[in-house]
Formats: structure tokens, C-alpha cells, sequence
């Protein structure tokens, strides 16, 4: 029997709304809490949904498939008050006698969440799921090897889910392949698998810095379509 | 008119006609005399097959009934073949209505072991199935498969939207789709640069796009639906093959009673569809200090669902024969059955598993032997006994239910069908109330064994009494009795009975006194019971009973209470009466006074009128009155003023017994004669003045001899007893001894007239052909008084008209 490791993280988790912040904050929370020594919110307001909704013919696709009007400006910033205090409060909830905090932000989702996880140990990425089908975790490695902490984490998360650990690993060169273990030598082949398997939660044990990391990221998060937990160069402090 | 002789006063029998020195030389059991009717009713009720010939048995205590019955019941029993087994499953298509199995005898508890043993095993078959590599990949194969359609539909819309620049926008409640140019999201004002034909496209793609996404995500559910169905399948799938594969297993003999494999059917598919109970069960139990193989899971209450509830189990031995079973708390509940409840969250709740059997389901198949003053005592268990009985099924309803007092869940469970004889066993009072006052009684009670108090006192009777005897102390171990002591003992017997010519059967008076007797040859080391311990163990057991007769007598003696024993006195006599205290009863004197004068022909009976005298007493004191108007004067008006009473007497007075005395009282009062007051008098009378028969005459005369005998016998003193009580005299010793020396006298009689006559010394006279009586006798002083009243009262009610009309010139 594996048991469970005795790493403990600083875990941030940001979300441009509490959609998609719940399903982080679900999966934090049946990790049963020893993993994260502190947790810290962010909320990110994306200035992009005020332009798209006064675009003409423009109405909201709920996930239940249904389709609604496009809020109006003063709803979507009280719409934005009140997932603030939902994921305040689920937050706090599940930090329990642990230090925690929260705070909003507004802009571009990806650009401020690595700002605000600077000195964190974790960055956990909203987002929400358009199905309960069940799903492993992916861990997205190194050629090299991944590292025990990631390792001991996506297990820990597995277990937690009841699923298994998936282990992709992107180099430009041809790497051994097996059945927990799949190879790709681009990023777009990685999202292209990514994109057509149902996965419960992706977490990066590789860098995510340079010029193309927001893209990068969000590009991964998009194909993703789960939680995403950043270990490495969350912040911009680890950026090279 | 007889004096009686003192052979006539007690019957005795002679230890040289019992055919043994002791009862050690007895052999053979006989644990019962004289009640062959009885016993031939017990019989034809426990033989009969048909339905309601259920018995009840009458009699007073102390007759055997209870040792005869439950004797003759196993005989009986020991001849029919063992019932059936009854155990209530859990209905799993309504848990509310368990299910009544019936088994072959002796199969019950082996299936509630069956079923132990199958849910041990699934606990760890189960769990162990689901952990497998095999189970787990094609769980995994499905989610894969369902996952990877619904991600696959999203990726190829993200594709779609991709393709034709449209960004997939998340927003706080739901997703939104904005034309992209250049790779940036087209804000509204360059929009509305862009030419009509422009915005019509992209209108048109994000408008058909955002019904694509809809209908992708409207498909996310049911893939959800179908991945939920097809591992509920799967799961069923694994479970069944541990689940068939285990019970094909049980026992062999087990699976050929059709009911049970019905039963296992219907587990089998529950178990199939609850598999998780098994999962969570195990992985639960890794608390706990034992080791998961000795643990026993069946006791977890999740499981309860499968257990075996055994109402009753019966030898699995075909020559055990049927039960007989006695209840000697026959509440509504250890009659019918009960339904347990358990507190759960303030709630009381119940199931299948809380059923608890009864009387009624110990006993089916043979015979319930029940006391019926206790069963109509305890609330409804009547009511209940005789709706099973005529039902022929035992449904179990609680008390609380019936009355409504509270509200909870409760069960129906499946009425087992009931197969029974009732053996109620009590007094001939209950009998005749029943009779009466119960019309479903008759129904279902079609016999009855009526107990005798008594058998006729014979060589034979006295012969099989002994021999009773002589197996009861083999039995009870106790040390031989004499043939003097058994002797002795059937004297008593008699005595018992009040009847000279008989021998009480209520055995247990006989057996007690015994037993007694026993003790005190034991006390002087004697090898064997005699006489003398017998003589002993009567006199001590009257010791103690006669605190209050000691005091009653001491009473007398001290002039507390006015009794005379000598001398002669108009119009007072001695009276006597039984006094009663459970089993002991003593007689005692009463001194009943009469006083006469002119009057309507009204006797006053004052215990009525203080209302101290029962109907019987105020019965009596009514045909003296009858007896008087139509033998004295009867040509003349009845004009009689009497009262009489009993003297000093303050607790009530019933029964006619002193009749015949408040005669004598009264014709003494009304003859100017006096009455001798060395004599007592018992017996009731008729109009026609015959002295009837009375009861307790033995105490009634022992109670007047002690009075005389305290004072002082005299020779003129004795007891005036009912001709047809001679029969019934069972006098103690003293009585007896004190007639022989000629200081006590019993006189029989047979009427009013032979009784004054030795009351009074004075000839009763006849009426003679003139129609009056000799001169001087009582009878003509009696008539003279009344006609003298008739007269004086005429002349009282002449004398005003004769004032008024005034004499004739």
C-alpha cells in the first residue's frame, strides 16, 4: 500500500470565477488537506468579458447545455462580487486552522496569476469541467525524470480520486514509452492527446517560463479542460 | 330424633385392612384416582385432529390438573411427529412484510448458520473481486471510452471554433464565444467597422457555433447517465459471479427445501444489487483488533438484511415428537409474539430481525398448556389467543399498535399458520362465566375435563389412595409411611371432603401435610412416617391457623361474647357459624335471640335491616315466616310482630344454616318455653318444616364443644345437626371421646318439630283431628299466642268503631 507523502505545499490557486475556482478548490479539498501548509486565493476579473458581451447576437452557453442573455455590465460585476465571496468563503473553509488568504484581481487571467504565485510553492489553476466522467491524472514530466515531490504529489492526488497517474513527458528527441508513460517531441502533440482524454486533474513538473509561457500554458490549460497544478516557474521569480 | 352413637361421628380406617406394613412395600406409580372422566376428556382433546376441540380443564386447585395434563399431553405428543421449523427472512421487495419460511425440523438454525457463513464469505469474495486487474481495467475501459467521446466532442468543436476565429471565452456563468482577429478578441467598435456582410458571417458562425457548444455539453449527462449504468453493470456483473459461484455452494440438502431456494434466489439478487455493502463493510473493518479472517461480518448491522430470523427450531430427532409447552406469564406479547423496537435518532425503528416468537409458535405443531385466569387477566392475550385460534394463523400485532398509542414503523409480517391445542387450565367459576358470557368460547373450546373434589370412600378408593401415596413419597425420596400413618392420612382425606363417604382428591392438601409429617419423623430420628407425625403435622398446621379461633373462644370463655352452655332461657338459642380464613375454617357459637309481640305479620330479620345479612340469611328468615303463618292459626289473621338477631355479631352473616335455630328462637319465644342452652343448633329449614342438610358441620360441632368443653363439660351439652348430615361427620378425636364418655351429645334431626322437642323438654304435640293441639304441648302454646294476637289485635281495630256507634239502647 502507498502511503501518502509527508511533503506539505504553499499552494495558491487562482480562478477567473468561482466556476472554475470550485472544481480547484473541490480537488484541494479531497486531497484532505495535510498537502498545502498555506493556501491562497486569487480571483482574476478578466477584463475581456466586458468587451465580448456587448458584441452583437452574443448569449452565454451554460454547462448544462443550456443558453441564456448575456449579462450586462453591472450584472457580470455583481456577478463577480458574489463568486468572490463564494470562493472566500470556500476557501477559508477548507484552510480551516491553516494560514490563508485571498485576494482580486483584474486583467488578464494567466498574466496575473503567475505575478500573484510568486514565493508560492504551487500554482493551482481553475478550471472548470464540462463532464463527471472520471479521469486520471496527468503529470506532465521531463525526459529526465520526474521529481519526487511531483511524483509523491500526482500520487497522492491520484489516490484521492481513485484513479491513476498518467505521466507524459515532451522532448525533441524519441523517449521510452509505456503504459503510464506516453512521449511526445512537441508541445502540439501533447495538447492534442490532452485534448481528447478525459483528464481529473494536470499537474506541470516542468518549466513553464520564457516568452511563450502564458501562451504556453494556456494553451495547455484549454486542452486540458481541469484543474492545473504548476510546480515549476509558477511565478515570475522563476523565471530564468 | 337420634343421638348419636360415636361410631357414627367419624369414619376411620383400620391400618390392618391396608395390604402393607409401609408404603416402602408399595410398588407402581399412580400419581391420580377418580378422575378417569377427566382424563378420558384430556385424552380425546389431545387425539382429536380436528380443529377447535381445544380443552378446557375445571376443577379446584390442588387436584393434579396441571401434573395430569402436562402427563397425559407429552404421552400424547411423544406419538405426533416433530413440527416444522418457522423462520421470517427479509422480504427485499417490501421490508415491511417479512416472509414466514417453513423448514423440515432441525433445518432452521443450520440456514441461519448458511447464511452466517455467506456473508462472511462475500465480505471478502466481493471486495476482492473488485480490487482485481481485471475488474478495475474494464471499469477503467469504460470511463476511458465515455471520457474520451465527451472530450473528443470538445476538442473537435474547440477545433471547429478555432478554425473559423472563434475564441471559447469562460466566463462566471458559462461559456461565451467572441470572433477573434489577428488573434485578439474583436471588440464591439471594431465591429461595427467591419462591413454589414462581415458582421452577418460572424453573427451567423458564432450564433451556429454556440448552438454546437450547447449541444456538446448537453451530451456531457448522458454519456455521465450511461458510464454510471454500464459500471453498475459491470458491477453487477462481478458481483454475481462471486454471488452465484457462493451460493451454489450452500449445502445441498439445504437447496433442495423449496422454500429456501426461492430465499436464495431472492438473496442472491439483492446481494447482486447492493455489492457496495460488501465493499463498505471491508473498507471499514481494518479498525478493529482481529484479523480480517476471523472476522465475523455477518454481525455488522448492514448485513442484517440477511439474516435467518429463527422463530422456532425443533429437533432435527424425527422421535422427539411435538412440544408441549406451558406459558406462565401469558402477556399479549410472550403469547403472540412481539415486535422489538430500537432507538435510533429519537426515531424507534424495527425490522424483520426484532420479531420475537411466542407461546403460540413454540407450542404449534403440539400443545400450549396455559392457566386461564392468567390469560384473562393480561390485556387482550384473550382476545389475541382466540383470534389465532380461529384464524389458524398467528399474526402478531403489539398492544401499543393496537391502541394507537404510538406512531412509529412497524411490520406485517407473514401470519404463520397455526396448528394447536390449547389446553386452558382453571376453576369451574371462570368455566361458567365463560360459558356464559363468551359466545366464541363454546366454539373453540370443545371439551372440557371436569376434575372431581372427590371420590367415593371405598376398600378400592382407599386402596389406590394409598398406593398414590406411596408413590408420591418414592418419588419426592421421602422416608416410608406407616400403614397407621397412611391411614391417618385417608381419614383426613375424608375429612377434606366433609363427607364421610368420600376422600378428597385435592392431593395437594394431602401432600403437604405429608411432607410436614415427614419433617417431624425426621425430627425424632424415626425411620418411618407413623400416625403420630401425622396427628402432629394436623394439630401444628391448626395451631397456626387458629390465632383468631383461640381469641374467639378465649372471648366466650371470658363472658366477652355471651354465650350460655347451661341453664335455660325463652327465646335464645345457641346458633352456629363457620368462619373462614383461607384454607382453615372453625366454627363458633352465636347466640341468636327472638322476642314476639301483637303485630301485622311482620318478621324482622334486624341483620337485614342493618344490612349485615346476605340474601341466603334473609331467605331463611322469610320461610320461617311462611313456615309460621301456614302451620298456626289459620283461621285468624297472621298477627305477629317478631324480630330476631344474631347477638354480638358485627361482621355480616350469611347462608340459612341457623334457620332451623331462629325457629326454635322464635316458637320458644311465642310458647313462653325456654330453650336449653347446653344445646346448639345447626341446619336451614323449609316451609314445611324439614331441617335441611348445611355445610361445615364437623367445625360448627368442634366449634360449641370447645366453648362447653372450656367451661366445663356437662353431659347435657351436644349439637343439634340435620338428619342429613350424619353422613359428613368427620369429628376430631376430643368430640369423639368426650360422646363416648357421654359428656357431649350430637343429636340428628330431621324436623322443626323433633328438634323443639328436645330443645324445650316440652312435647311439640301433634294437630289432632279437631284441629288443635294437646294442651300444654309447644305447638298449642304457640298457636294459643298467635290466635291470642289475631284476637287482641280485632279487638284494637273494633274498639274505636264500638266507641262511635255507642251501645244500643
Amino acid at each position: 500500500m502507498t502511503g501518502k507523502t509527508a511533503q506539505t505545499w504553499r499552494i495558491l490557486i487562482g480562478a477567473g470565477s468561482f466556476l472554475d475556482a470550485r472544481d480547484a478548490l473541490v480537488l484541494l479539498r479531497q486531497m484532505d488537506g495535510p498537502h498545502a501548509s498555506e493556501i491562497g486565493g486569487v480571483l482574476v476579473e478578466e477584463t475581456v468579458f466586458a468587451e465580448a458581451v456587448d458584441l452583437p447576437g452574443q448569449r452565454v452557453v451554460t454547462a448544462a447545455g443550456a443558453m441564456t442573455v448575456v449579462p450586462s455590465a453591472s450584472q457580470l460585476q455583481r456577478q463577480f462580487e458574489s463568486d468572490a465571496r463564494a470562493f472566500r468563503e470556500m476557501l477559508s473553509d477548507i484552510a480551516g486552522n491553516r494560514k490563508w488568504s485571498f485576494e482580486r484581481r483584474q486583467g488578464e487571467l494567466l498574466s496575473h496569476l503567475r505575478d500573484a504565485a510568486r514565493g508560492w510553492d504551487m500554482l493551482l489553476v481553475g478550471h472548470r469541467r464540462t463532464h463527471r466522467l472520471p479521469g486520471r491524472v496527468i503529470l506532465v514530466a521531463p525526459v529526465a525524470g520526474v521529481s519526487d515531490k511531483a511524483a509523491g504529489f500526482a500520487r497522492d492526488l491520484a489516490q484521492a480520486l481513485d484513479t491513476s497517474v498518467h505521466r507524459f513527458t515532451l522532448s525533441a528527441t524519441a523517449a521510452p514509452e509505456d503504459a503510464g508513460n506516453e512521449h511526445f517531441v512537441t508541445q502540439e502533440a501533447l495538447r492534442e492527446r490532452l485534448d481528447r482524454m478525459p483528464v481529473a486533474a494536470l499537474v506541470l513538473d516542468m518549466p513553464v517560463d520564457g516568452q511563450s509561457a502564458d501562451a504556453d500554458l494556456h494553451a495547455l490549460i484549454a486542452a486540458a479542460r481541469c484543474p492545473v497544478f504548476v510546480l515549476e516557474g509558477a511565478g515570475r521569480d522563476a523565471q530564468a | 330424633m337420634e343421638q348419636l352413637p360415636p361410631g357414627k361421628l367419624r369414619n376411620r380406617c383400620d391400618p390392618e385392612t391396608l395390604p402393607f406394613r409401609t408404603t416402602a412395600e408399595i410398588t407402581g406409580d399412580c400419581d391420580l384416582i377418580g378422575q378417569d372422566r377427566a382424563l378420558d376428556a384430556i385424552r380425546l382433546s389431545s387425539r382429536l385432529p380436528h380443529r377447535d376441540f381445544n380443552l378446557f380443564v375445571l376443577g379446584p386447585s390442588g387436584t393434579g390438573r396441571h401434573s395430569a395434563v402436562d402427563r397425559l399431553l407429552k404421552e400424547q405428543a411423544a406419538k405426533r411427529p416433530v413440527p416444522s421449523d418457522w423462520v421470517y427472512v427479509n422480504n427485499f421487495g417490501a421490508e415491511h412484510k417479512p416472509i414466514a419460511l417453513r423448514l423440515p425440523a432441525g433445518t432452521a438454525t443450520a440456514l441461519r448458520s448458511e447464511m452466517q457463513d455467506l456473508v462472511d464469505d462475500l465480505a471478502s469474495d466481493i471486495p476482492a473481486l473488485f480490487e482485481s486487474d481485471e475488474y478495475q481495467s474494464q471499469r477503467r475501459a469504460i470511463e476511458q471510452e465515455l471520457g474520451e467521446a465527451q472530450e473528443t466532442a470538445m476538442a473537435d468543436f474547440a477545433d471547429r471554433a478555432k478554425a473559423e476565429q472563434v475564441a471559447l471565452l469562460r466566463t462566471p456563468m458559462g461559456f461565451m464565444l467572441a470572433a477573434l482577429h489577428d488573434g485578439q478578441i474583436v471588440k464591439p467598435e471594431d465591429f461595427q467597422k467591419l462591413d454589414p456582410k462581415e458582421q452577418a458571417e460572424i453573427e451567423e458562425k458564432i450564433d451556429r457555433l454556440q448552438e454546437d457548444l450547447a449541444e456538446v455539453l448537453r451530451q456531457a449527462p448522458k454519456l455521465e447517465k450511461e458510464h454510471r449504468k454500464r459500471v453498475e453493470d459491470l458491477n453487477a456483473k462481478m458481483a454475481e459471479r462471486a454471488v452465484t459461484a457462493r451460493v451454489a455452494e450452500v449445502k445441498a440438502e439445504l437447496l433442495a427445501i423449496e422454500p429456501v431456494a426461492k430465499y436464495l434466489e431472492a438473496v442472491r439478487k439483492d446481494i447482486i444489487a447492493h455489492a457496495e455493502l460488501f465493499l463498505i463493510a471491508t473498507s471499514q473493518a481494518n479498525d478493529g483488533p482481529f484479523p480480517e479472517a476471523i472476522r465475523r461480518f455477518h454481525h455488522r448491522p448492514e448485513f442484517d438484511r440477511y439474516i435467518v430470523n429463527v422463530m422456532v427450531s425443533q429437533s432435527s430427532d424425527a422421535d422427539a415428537g411435538a412440544p408441549v409447552e406451558t406459558e406462565h406469564l401469558p402477556t399479549l406479547d410472550k403469547l403472540v409474539g412481539r415486535i422489538e423496537h430500537v432507538s435510533q435518532m429519537g426515531s424507534l425503528v424495527t425490522n424483520f430481525t426484532m420479531i420475537k416468537p411466542g407461546a403460540l409458535h413454540r407450542a404449534n405443531g403440539g400443545y400450549l398448556m396455559l392457566d386461564a385466569r392468567n390469560v384473562l387477566s393480561e390485556p387482550y392475550a384473550w382476545d389475541a389467543l382466540k383470534r389465532c385460534l380461529r384464524n389458524q394463523s398467528i399474526g402478531i400485532t403489539s398492544l401499543a399498535e393496537r391502541l394507537s398509542l404510538v406512531s412509529t414503523t412497524s411490520l406485517e409480517p407473514d401470519p404463520i399458520p397455526l396448528d394447536l391445542r390449547v389446553v386452558l387450565v382453571g376453576d369451574r367459576m371462570l368455566h361458567a362465566l365463560l360459558v356464559m358470557l363468551d359466545p366464541d368460547f363454546n366454539e373453540l373450546f370443545k371439551i372440557q375435563a371436569d376434575f372431581e373434589e372427590a371420590v367415593d370412600r371405598s376398600p378400592e378408593s382407599m386402596s389406590l389412595f394409598a398406593r398414590l401415596i406411596g408413590s408420591y413419597v418414592t418419588r419426592e425420596g421421602l422416608r416410608p409411611l406407616t400403614a397407621g400413618a397412611v391411614a391417618r392420612l385417608l381419614d383426613e382425606a375424608t375429612r377434606v371432603a366433609e363427607d364421610a363417604a368420600k376422600l378428597s382428591l385435592r392431593l395437594r392438601a394431602v401432600v403437604d401435610l405429608l411432607r410436614e409429617a415427614e419433617h417431624y419423623a425426621v425430627g425424632r430420628d424415626s425411620a418411618e412416617v407413623e400416625a403420630e407425625d401425622i396427628d402432629r403435622a394436623i394439630s401444628e398446621k391448626e395451631r397456626r391457623a387458629s390465632r383468631i379461633k383461640d381469641r374467639v373462644q378465649e372471648a366466650i370463655t371470658r363472658k366477652t361474647i355471651l354465650i350460655d352452655t347451661e341453664g335455660e332461657k325463652p327465646g335464645q338459642i345457641n346458633g352456629l357459624s363457620v368462619v373462614g380464613l383461607g384454607d382453615y375454617r372453625f366454627g363458633r357459637p352465636s347466640r341468636i335471640t327472638a322476642r314476639v309481640r301483637m303485630g301485622a305479620g311482620k318478621l324482622i330479620d334486624i341483620e337485614r335491616e342493618v344490612e349485615l345479612g346476605g340474601p341466603l340469611h334473609s331467605k331463611g328468615v322469610m320461610i320461617l315466616s311462611g313456615y309460621l303463618a301456614s302451620r298456626y292459626a289459620l283461621d285468624v289473621p297472621f298477627s305477629l310482630h317478631a324480630s330476631l338477631v344474631f347477638e354480638q355479631s358485627y361482621g355480616g352473616v350469611d347462608g340459612d344454616s341457623a334457620s332451623s335455630a331462629e325457629l326454635y328462637a322464635l316458637l320458644s319465644a311465642l310458647s313462653g318455653l325456654p330453650i336449653k342452652q347446653g344445646l346448639a343448633v345447626t341446619g336451614s329449614v323449609n316451609q314445611s318444616g324439614e331441617v335441611q342438610a348445611i355445610g361445615g358441620v364437623n367445625e360448627k360441632i368442634e366449634g360449641f364443644f370447645e366453648t362447653c368443653a372450656a367451661r366445663g363439660l356437662t353431659g347435657d351439652q351436644g349439637v343439634l345437626i340435620p338428619q342429613s348430615n350424619i353422613e359428613h361427620l368427620m369429628l376430631r378425636d376430643p368430640v369423639v371421646k368426650a360422646v363416648e364418655a357421654g359428656k357431649f351429645r350430637i343429636i340428628a334431626v330431621s324436623t322443626i318439630d323433633e328438634g323443639i322437642d328436645i330443645l324445650t323438654g316440652t312435647p311439640v304435640g301433634e294437630r289432632r283431628k279437631d284441629g288443635t293441639f294437646a294442651d300444654g304441648t309447644v305447638n298449642a302454646l304457640v298457636e294459643a299466642k298467635l290466635r291470642e294476637y289475631a284476637e287482641t289485635r280485632r279487638a284494637f281495630v273494633r274498639g274505636p268503631q264500638s266507641e262511635q256507634n255507642g251501645p244500643k239502647p
